[in-house]
């Protein structure tokens, strides 16, 4: 039995490996018999704890009224003696409701939750302050927090329309994965395994199904793209709240790099044109194939005494570069497979 | 005959054995301890900018010994190539007497998120191809590109095409719009400039949401009840936690690169179309008119085969080979399903070549 003031989850994990426990005190493994001796000395007990576990888990999930039947199913089952023929019924009848009974208690688009009308409330409250013009010294500041506000609601709103796809998927799954256990015209299933893989089967044609429409693919994208929305806002917030403190911000950061990925493409064309006194190199600019140097040759002007003293520098930088960038045989495996990690 | 035929004791047994392996595989784990990918030895041969070309193995190559370059995808590492002594196709491409070379493009950071497919491309590939044919004084060198490493190959051999002797593609996206591709399908509508602009480089912890995405009940769970299964199998369960180090050691996307590929090829398909530039140059698949071996994996839920089969049509080559293996995208390298296998195919086809 679950202890006093133990989590719900952490009872029914114990419970459940506890079933092991008890069941073998054997160190040579599972013996043939034992389920029927352990459903005579507390083994069908321990079922019933995990499975009350299970239904206070499933009653603060929202699940109560799936719980209902399976702690029903489950006083059936254990009511009866292990390996009976009732038994065995009992169990198949019970999995072969179990779809249609989760389906039941898979919650509704607009079902009336408390979580639902908290969010509707506080949404209320923030369409409200959105509406409110901003103003005072403080304005600028109000707006990017408006800015945030709106895109969070967004974010929620593109989320809830991909969670209700999931919700309609797993419908579509346990729909059609009832009527597959009810359909005796396939290959019998003997096993919970297998029982399970058809499960899963089920579920990720369904999932599938949903998710390869058009619809799902667009409302997916949204859903993305509103999650990009907040983390612009929130660092514009952050870059703002930075240069209070003379800290650099994305835009200062991108635009070194830009820089040094300039200087980057330009030293590689250097590599590629060695011969070539350099003037520079757009960032855009093909590779220095043979055919392009010779035309970017042909194109450049006679340079200066002065313009190919500045020309050794990048030129000396790049033999360096390059004693650097090759590397000898004390690299083995095991140096880099430390590193990388 | 009814579906469901399970009898009550049978399944108190089968759980229980579940619950005793699980018990026991417990202490499998724990002996287990850390494990390492990567089999084969290795030396970096050169680097630039952190992108490493190794040469594997130790010994000098065998007189006569055809190199090959793998190309990997920037996505993932491409130790999977590698992964244990008994399941490399690196080990045993050696085994078939290729001298091999692999590109190595390291872990993108935030001051990389400007590199793009003219970076990876006209930059890096073509260095590390430039360094292997100053050092082999060979004119050409044959390519293996691995998933988008084989994109990036094929976009690099018909800009280069003099460059590469032959074109081994596997598991390689061309038409990025096929019904059956949901990669494609879930990045459609993304705004992928925003996107970037909004958290840089691609995380490698966002790729692995969308790759799981893909199969989300297999890949989060059974996946993972059949790992309980082989808990007593101390090998399984060491070979299970590379592939696990391998699949979730993620190296980011560099935000220009990651941009520039969804938009233009999961998002205009610009490649099949002829429409790609890569920095003011068009990519041509009429210019591959090298001997061109494509290889795709039967049940790759990532690069479907309508997919890598593409290739077929739109490039130059009189000497095309296409075969499909058995086995997922990851599997056709790492399983055991494929016969013959990757490399054998290879080196099969190398062998007519001559």
């Amino acid at each position: 039995m679950s202890t006093a003031n133990e989590a719900p989850w952490l009872a029914a994990w114990r419970i459940w490996m506890g079933l092991a426990g008890t069941a073998f005190k054997s160190p040579t493994g599972v013996d043939a018999a034992a389920p029927r001796a352990m459903a005579n000395a507390g083994f069908a007990q321990s079922y019933m704890d995990f499975a009350r576990i299970v239904q206070q888990i499933l009653k603060h999930g929202g699940g109560g009224n799936f719980a209902q039947r399976l702690i029903g199913a489950l006083q059936g089952l254990m009511s009866k003696s292990g390996g009976s023929a009732a038994g065995t019924n009992a169990l198949n009848a019970f999995l072969r409701a179990a779809p249609s009974a989760a389906l039941a208690s898979l919650p509704d688009a607009n079902a009336g939750q408390a979580w639902q009308q908290w969010t509707n409330t506080v949404q209320n409250w923030s369409a409200e302050w959105l509406a409110l013009p901003s103003l005072g010294p403080q304005r600028e500041w109000q707006e990017m927090l408006k800015d945030l506000q709106r895109a969070a609601q967004a974010e929620q709103v593109a989320r809830g329309r991909i969670d209700e796809h999931y919700r309609l998927a797993t419908r579509t799954a346990l729909a059609r994965f009832g009527h597959f256990l009810h359909d005796d015209s396939g290959t019998p299933i003997t096993t919970v395994r297998a029982l399970y893989d058809a499960w899963i089967d089920h579920a990720e044609a369904a999932y599938a199904e949903r998710v390869m429409g058009e619809e799902f693919s667009k409302e997916f994208g949204a859903w993305v793209n509103a999650g990009s929305g907040v983390r612009l806002v929130v660092r514009a917030l952050g870059s703002r709240v930075g240069a209070l403190f003379d800290l650099p911000g994305r835009e200062e950061i991108d635009a070194l790099i830009a820089r040094q990925q300039t200087l980057q493409r330009e030293l590689a064309a250097l590599r590629a044109a060695p011969a070539a006194p350099f003037t520079g190199t757009p960032m855009n600019s093909p590779p220095a194939t043979s055919a392009t140097r010779q035309a970017v040759n042909a194109s450049r002007p006679r340079v200066k005494t002065a313009t190919k003293k500045i020309a050794k520098a990048p030129r000396a930088a790049t033999s360096a570069a390059r004693k650097r960038t090759t590397l000898g045989d004390e690299f083995d495996i095991a140096h880099f497979l430390d590193e990388g990690k | 005959m009814p579906r469901l035929e399970l009898q009550l004791d049978a399944v108190n047994v089968e759980l229980l054995e579940f619950q005793d392996k699980l018990r026991r595989g417990c202490g499998v784990l724990r002996g287990v301890g850390e494990v390492q990918v990567g089999a084969t030895p290795r030396r970096v041969i050169f680097e630039l900018e952190g992108v490493r070309l190794y040469r594997y193995g130790c010994a000098q190559a065998e007189p006569g010994a055809t190199p090959l370059l793998i190309v990997y995808a920037l996505v993932n590492r491409p130790e999977m190539a590698d992964l244990q002594a008994d399941r490399s196709l690196i080990a045993a491409l050696m085994a078939h007497g290729f001298d091999v070379y692999l590109i190595d493009w390291g872990y993108p950071c935030g001051a990389d998120r400007m590199l793009g497919l003219d970076d990876y491309i006209n930059r890096y590939l073509d260095a590390c191809v430039e360094h292997l044919l100053a050092r082999l004084a060979r004119p050409s060198v044959p390519l293996l590109g691995i998933c988008q490493g084989g994109t990036l190959s094929v976009c690099y051999a018909a800009l280069y095409p003099h460059k590469v002797a032959r074109l081994i593609t596997t598991v390689t996206p061309i038409d990025f719009f096929t019904t059956d591709d949901m990669l494609s399908h879930l990045v459609r509508h993304v705004d992928v400039e925003r996107l970037v602009a909004s958290c840089g480089n691609v995380s490698g912890d966002f790729l692995n949401a969308l790759f799981l995405l893909l199969k989300p009940y297999r890949q989060t769970q059974q996946k993972y009840l059949r790992f309980v299964e082989q808990l007593d199998d101390a090998a399984a369960v060491a070979m299970f936690l590379r592939m696990e180090q391998w699949i979730f050691d993620s190296p980011a996307l560099a935000a220009q690169v990651a941009s520039e590929f969804a938009r233009d090829f999961y998002q205009g398909n610009k490649l099949i179309k002829g429409e790609l530039q890569v920095a003011g140059r068009s990519i041509d698949l009429r210019a591959v008119t090298m001997p061109v071996l494509n290889i795709y994996a039967r049940e790759d839920h990532l690069v479907p085969p309508a997919a890598a089969r593409a290739l077929r049509d739109a490039i130059g080559s009189d000497d095309y080979t296409e075969v499909e293996l058995a086995g997922g995208h990851i599997g056709l390298y790492v399983g055991l399903k494929a016969t013959p296998s990757v490399s054998e195919t290879v080196a099969q086809w190398m062998a007519r070549l001559g």
